[in-house]
């Protein structure tokens, strides 16, 4: 069975997604690019425009100029006619002056008029034209002027009446070239209009575009502002309710933990009441035992009755054996619930920072801790200490504990060597103390941190109460503590403290 | 003179438990006092006899007080005993099991005259009770003739 491919569905979408959020309100700065560029290329484009147009206004002018000089030409080729047939018929030299004059003349403007008219738009088969009947009204101006230096004035005036069909030509190819020249002008026309009202009309909607794309960016700014407000409205509410749940749990921890604390004040409380009982009755049970033993003693003394064997074992032996055993397990019972009021008491209490000089409440701490090291033959060595800002009490409780245990808890036969080293690190103080004593198995390193428990062999005197206290007792200072141990090699429990305590523990 | 004078101070033992009265009357005995010892085992008993019975018989007393009571608190007995014109004149010691800072403070401001704790240990319990006692037979306790 061959597999169908799934549709490429996602492939398809993305795209139109894309586009959908390229101009959602998240982009305003796109339709804002656009109108810029929009605005851009019509400045561009009118510029090219105006450009345009004055070649315009040049090719008009210079299409105005040739067709002033077409008819300045033909006037004055007509004027060289009037002038010499006036002077062939009257003999007046005026008009033969006249006649020089204009000939004198039209050199220079048949020149422009050739230099100007390519370029007007007269083709150059007309212009050819022109120029060929303008060569024959000269040459027969030429031959006229002949005639009349020769004073032959009747030929001259019968040749002079037959060249008018030469100035007719002149004058036809003249109206050709002009015809032509009127054409190309109204052309010229007729494109810088076209070209001018394209231009106004690509303006015009060019800026409209511009116009409306620089509104939608300005309300998709608008909307994005709102929505920017909205959110930040949102993350303020959100920031403030919050604190205010953690102000609640805070609340809540703290109003359980008092809990805790009440319940193991009256705890212990309501259990040594029993207790009072217990060891008092026992203490006058004794005393009733102590009566009948030495009874039974005295009458062994005197040899009177004789007191049978089950009275004198149950008096003698069964009544004070279990009256120690009462004794031992009521001396237990007052101990742990001693311990229990103590810890309540200490979660209680209030801490107060000061600043402590780790060494000397070490040094205090080995002081009153002499005797203890003198009796096990421990040495205690005390490195550098970090000087800490701390609650005073705590810290002698928690490090006192720490020593004590080590002092205690070392490997018979083996010399004791305690180290207390310590240094301040990135805002924390750590301090290690560290035995050779006879270690913690790796099964026992978290129970001992637990109230009433207690590590390897029972031979010390304890409750399993000074490891729970310490850490409990660091926890609320804001610190932690590890221990590090192989089984008869040593231990070495590390304290990580804050180098200032936080404003009133916890 | 003085001892006949104080046999006729009343003690009233207000103590829920009953293994604790018999303990004490124990050792205050022992102690050498041999005056009268009413023992209630709730409030409302105490607050009866005083009303009805010492204070009506116009006898001298002095009150041995428990906080920890059934029907109420040990408190709420000293507090009546204290703000009443007629009674508060008469000694009140709380021999009670707490040992709280607080709770000692609380009495002696409500007027309670002394304060001792039970000791668990009850050679220490037997110490206390015997020097308690030692105390009351030197006590003097304001007659009830001063009563009006």
């Amino acid at each position: 069975m061959t597999k169908v491919a799934p549709l490429p569905l996602p492939a398809i979408t993305e795209p139109v997604v894309r586009l959908a959020r390229t101009f959602s309100f998240a982009r305003p700065w796109l339709p804002l690019t656009a109108g810029l560029l929009i605005v851009v290329v019509v400045g561009m484009f009118t510029a090219s425009t105006l450009v345009q147009s004055q070649k315009y206004d040049i090719q008009v002018r210079r299409s105005l100029v040739a067709l002033s000089s077409v008819d300045a030409l033909l006037l004055t080729v007509l004027e060289m006619n009037n002038a010499q047939r006036g002077y062939v018929l009257s003999g007046d030299p005026a008009f033969i002056e006249r006649y020089r004059r204009e000939r004198d003349s039209i050199e220079d403007n048949l020149r422009k008029l050739s230099a100007i008219l390519p370029a007007a738009g007269a083709s150059q088969e007309s212009i050819e034209n022109f120029e060929r009947s303008f060569q024959q009204r000269m040459g027969a101006f030429e031959e006229i002027d002949e005639l009349i230096n020769d004073s032959e004035f009747a030929t001259a005036g019968r040749y002079s009446a037959y060249t008018r069909t030469n100035t007719d030509g002149v004058r036809q190819s003249l109206a050709v070239i002009k015809t032509q020249l009127f054409d190309s002008l109204s052309r010229q026309q007729q494109v810088s209009k076209q070209s001018s009202d394209r231009a106004l009309f690509l303006m015009i909607a060019g800026l409209i575009s511009a116009a409306l794309l620089i509104l939608i960016s300005i309300i998709f700014l608008v909307r994005r502002s709102n929505e920017v407000e909205r959110a930040n409205a949102e993350i303020r509410e959100m920031a403030t309710s919050l604190e205010r749940r953690v102000d609640e749990r805070t609340a809540d921890l703290a109003e359980a933990n008092d809990e805790i604390q009440r319940f193991a004040y009256i705890v212990s409380h309501d259990l040594r009441s029993p207790l009072v009982n217990v060891m008092g009755f026992t203490a006058e049970l004794e005393d009733a035992q102590q009566t009948m033993a030495d009874y039974v003693s005295a009458a062994d003394a005197t040899g009177a009755d004789a007191i049978p064997a089950d009275v004198r074992a149950a008096v003698m032996e069964d009544m004070p054996e279990a009256m120690g055993f009462i004794r031992a397990a009521t001396g237990r019972m007052d101990r742990l619930i001693k311990a229990i009021l103590q810890i309540s008491r200490e979660g209680r209490r209030s801490l107060a920072a000061e600043t402590v000089e780790l060494d000397e409440l070490f040094a205090e701490l080995q002081d009153s801790l002499a005797g203890q090291l003198d009796a096990v033959g421990a040495e205690l060595e005390i490195g550098a200490l970090p000087q800490i800002h701390c609650d005073p009490l705590a810290m002698e409780q928690v490090f006192g504990n720490l020593l004590d245990n080590a002092i205690k808890y070392l490997r018979p036969g083996v010399p004791g060597r305690i180290a207390v080293t310590g240094e301040a690190r990135a805002g924390k103080a750590i301090i290690r103390i560290e035995d050779n004593g006879r270690g913690v198995g790796p099964h026992d390193q978290r129970r001992i941190f637990e109230l009433f428990r207690r590590a390897g062999e029972q031979d010390q005197t304890g409750e399993g109460i000074g490891l729970a206290h310490v850490q409990a007792l660091l926890r609320r200072l804001g610190g932690t503590i590890q221990l590090t141990s192989t089984l008869g090699e040593g231990s070495c429990f590390t304290v990580t403290l804050p180098l200032s305590m936080a404003r009133g523990g916890r | 003179m003085a001892p006949k004078e104080h046999h006729q101070v009343t003690i009233l033992m207000v103590e829920d438990d009953l293994g604790h009265a018999r303990l004490i009357e124990k050792n205050i005995r022992r102690a050498g006092v041999m005056n009268e010892v009413i023992h209630a085992t709730d409030g409302t008993t105490a607050l009866n006899h005083l009303k009805k019975g010492l204070a009506a018989e116009h006898r001298p007393f002095l009150v041995l007080l428990d906080l920890n009571l059934p029907d109420m608190s040990g408190t709420t007995i000293l507090e009546h005993l204290k703000s009443d014109a007629g009674l508060r004149r008469f000694p009140v010691i709380v021999l009670t099991t707490t040992d709280d800072e607080r709770e000692i403070q609380r009495c002696y401001d409500l007027g309670a005259n002394v304060y001792i704790t039970k000791p668990v240990d009850y050679e220490a319990f037997t110490t206390a009770i015997r020097q308690l006692g030692l105390f009351l037979a030197v006590m003097q306790v304001p007659g009830a003739d001063d009563l009006t």
